[in-house]
């Protein structure tokens, strides 16, 4: 079982360094709806930077829904655990 | 006409992206000849913006958009502004144009019968947001995907987007 909150605090970096915020602003409730700069190309720019990070490839099914923060940590740690 | 579509990307929201980062969206978006022809404009980074709107705006045309971007466009232009076809044969014709601002890039597509998609878009980019100076306004709501939905058949909550002739 992998460690959600390390997962939690690797997925905060790469949501800081791709959307230019600060980390301390991503929370449990961060999200495409609750962000600006989460734009259209920012997205595929995370999804990109989420797969090399966690040597994942996400469905296309998965990409649409990766939204949020608890989505992508969640999936994340899915992913991690099945292949664990 | 099937619909109309139209993205912004601003240079405030992909100004701090790394060479080594907008490679990897390239690598992983970009087809081949996307990427060869990206290679080949004087800045990768917005060669690349450019194609991914295109691609945007075309999905907006198709009445989605926040997926995943697969269609193929053969790039024609380079610079401030041009056009990118899609290259599927189909009954139903996808094309955009773009043109690059101080602040930002702005795509605009058609999907339309083939043969009247180049006509239906150069008599919009001539009478549109490319015919005279422009202020673009967006909105965005508290319900929402990634980017902004701004084609013919935006998604109920999704952030409009619009012209306002100044």
């Amino acid at each position: 079982m992998h460690d959600r909150d390390r997962i939690g605090r690797r997925v905060r970096e790469v949501l800081a360094q791709v959307l230019d915020v600060p980390a301390k602003s991503i929370d449990q409730d961060f999200s495409a709806t609750s962000s600006v700069a989460w734009t259209s190309l920012n997205h595929l720019m995370l999804i990109s930077q989420l797969e090399t990070e966690f040597d994942v490839v996400f469905s296309n099914q998965e990409i649409r829904e990766l939204t949020s923060y608890t989505t992508i940590v969640d999936t994340l740690g899915r992913r991690l655990d099945s292949v664990a | 006409m099937q619909g109309v579509g139209i993205d912004l990307a601003e240079r405030s929201t992909y100004g701090h992206l790394s060479p080594s980062s907008v490679r990897r969206l390239a690598d992983r978006w970009l087809r081949p000849e996307e990427r060869a022809w990206c290679a080949a404009q004087p800045s990768f980074r917005e060669a690349v913006v450019i194609v991914l709107s295109c691609k945007e705006a075309v999905y907006k045309a198709w009445g989605r958009s926040g997926g995943v971007p697969e269609l193929s466009l053969a790039m024609e232009g380079h610079g401030a502004g041009g056009w990118a076809v899609g290259s599927d044969p189909a009954p139903i014709q996808v094309m955009a144009c773009w043109q690059v601002g101080e602040a930002s890039i702005l795509a605009l597509a058609v999907a339309a019968p083939a043969g009247a998609a180049r006509d239906l878009l150069e008599r919009l980019r001539q009478s549109g947001p490319f015919a005279r100076p422009i202020r673009l306004f967006l909105t965005r709501t508290r319900d929402t995907s990634p980017g902004h939905s701004c084609g013919s058949q935006p998604r109920r909550g999704a952030p409009t987007c619009g012209t306002n002739i100044r």
